[in-house]
């Protein structure tokens, strides 16, 4: 008679990540925000329902306002369940509203005054110009916040870096939405779309720059590569803007002249989902040889 | 005795891979912005030539305006792209006997547009210096426009203008610019750069 031995391997105990984990949470507000704003298009737009104007004001100023809550519940609270939350991620966030209604929109629109000559201005200019206006100066005023809150001391791993510049992100753009929604008479369904556009680019070219100031804080490359990676997010940014206006404005042919939101909105989702994994695919690659090289520096005698 | 330092965060020095970093940020923020106003202005005030050899006029007129040179009017451009009223700038030039003054002229043309012009309103005259230093008598006026075509049906514009009157050689050029109200302050640089690059 033979016995066979009935031993069970004992559980491993996993390893408790002791940080929130910033994509995951950037990729279901993301998901959840395109959600609603396909909802409020096909309600508002395609099946042309209405309220009154003071419930459409308070349906406006719910979509403008719904990506803060949407960070408050998958990025802020969820850091306070964590071991080890990130510290200064709300003041980021009010900084950086804060910094875009105080400096950013004044240098909008009584220095550069874009209103007053690129959108009137020849298509190449008009991107140029968008970069060189709009697309740069928010990006710098958002890397400033997040460079000043939080380098180097605050950029634990490579992720906090996504984290604070995700928030300085919507810090920014929700105070963008939030003046086009009390400026405008925009339906709520035009507004969603205009709101996730806004969203998506601040985000994007915010991730870019966090790549650049994650580098600098845990690698050792060019004094370049953060400014490079600054000029990259206000390049994308700024040429988005006016892409997308080209996109979603309507444009005129013998059959009539029709907007075309649904262009705008693929082009937002398309450079959400592209520039957004190929940074992270960036931010995995650099994790990973680091963690190689950390290894190798170990194994060596 | 020792001495205990107790509250105070620990601040993580930066590499001067890092500083440099940061400078050459601020360094690009800064080139933006130049670069940024620089290419607001050249295209914001780009300008046109026109000549009049016959009338003796040389000027730069903004980029995109509209030329007009069939009136009783050496020339007048305007800003065909406004909703509102036409942003305006008109030379025209009287032949004028050699003892009239500024103000027999200035009274005369306030009869006139009080005719033609809604609401028509004068200022005091003032002294005025032209950029290359020629004296000159201003007069500043409002008037009410309305859209020439009565479907639009658009609410009438309060218009603010400001006439420049200069007497020589028996004649008198008289250089008027018109705005909306609303935009006259923002616009009036436009006519300051007119003024500045007008020969006669």
């Amino acid at each position: 008679m033979t016995t066979t031995s009935r031993l069970i391997t004992p559980p491993q105990e996993d390893e408790i990540y002791p940080y929130r984990r910033a994509w995951f949470s950037i990729a279901v507000e993301s998901g959840i925000l395109f959600v609603v704003t396909v909802a409020m298009f096909v309600t508002f737009r395609l099946l042309g329902v209405r309220f009154t104007p003071f419930i459409e004001q308070i349906v406006n100023l719910s979509v403008v306002l719904l990506p803060l809550v949407l960070w408050g519940v998958f990025s802020l609270r969820r850091e306070l369940s964590v071991p080890l939350p990130r510290a200064r991620l709300l003041m980021v966030l009010v900084v950086t509203g804060l910094a875009a209604n105080a400096v950013g929109l004044p240098i909008a629109d009584n220095i550069f005054q874009v209103d007053r000559w690129l959108p009137l201005a020849d298509a190449p200019v008009r991107v140029v110009g968008y970069i060189i206006t709009l697309g740069s100066l928010q990006e710098i005023i958002k890397y400033l916040v997040v460079r000043y809150a939080t380098f180097p001391e605050l950029l634990r791993i490579r992720a906090d870096s996504v984290a604070y510049s995700a928030a300085s992100a919507i810090g920014y753009a929700v105070i963008v939405n939030l003046r086009f929604a009390l400026d405008t008479n925009t339906d709520p369904g035009t507004l969603a779309l205009e709101s996730f556009a806004t969203f998506a680019f601040h985000l994007v070219a915010s991730v870019i720059v966090a790549y650049g100031l994650s580098e600098l804080r845990f690698s050792a490359p060019s004094p370049l590569l953060l400014p490079v990676m600054v000029v990259a997010a206000a390049v994308i940014h700024g040429a988005a803007i006016p892409i997308h206006a080209g996109l979603t404005n309507a444009g005129f042919s013998l059959a009539g002249s029709f907007t075309n939101p649904v262009f705008g909105l693929i082009m937002a989702v398309g450079l959400l989902v592209s520039i957004g994994s190929t940074m992270a695919f960036l931010f995995q690659r650099a994790e990973i040889a680091a963690q190689e090289a950390r290894a190798e520096s170990e194994r060596a005698p | 005795m020792t001495v205990i330092e107790v509250g105070r965060e620990e601040r993580g020095q930066l590499t001067l891979r890092q500083r440099w970093s940061h400078y050459l940020v601020l360094v690009y923020a800064l080139t933006m912005l130049i670069v940024g106003v620089n290419l607001r202005d050249s295209l914001l005030y780009a300008t046109v030539p026109y000549e009049d050899v016959r009338a003796g006029i040389r000027a730069f007129y903004p980029q995109g305006w509209l030329l007009d040179n069939q009136g009783d009017y050496v020339f007048r451009v305007r800003d065909m792209r406004r909703t509102d009223f036409k942003t305006t700038i008109q030379v025209q030039i009287l032949p004028v006997s050699a003892d009239s003054t500024t103000r027999n002229l200035l009274d005369n043309l306030l009869l006139t547009r009080a005719q033609i012009f809604g609401q028509y309103r004068q200022f005091p005259r003032a002294i005025f210096q032209l950029p290359d230093e020629t004296p000159a008598t201003s007069v500043n006026y409002t008037f009410v426009a309305s859209q020439d075509d009565p479907f639009l049906e658009s609410f009438p514009t309060v218009v603010a203008g400001q006439d420049v009157v200069i007497l020589q050689r028996e004649q008198a050029v008289i250089i008027t610019f018109q705005a909306s109200a609303d935009e006259y302050d923002t616009l009036y640089p436009v006519f300051q750069t007119f003024l500045a690059d007008l020969e006669f």
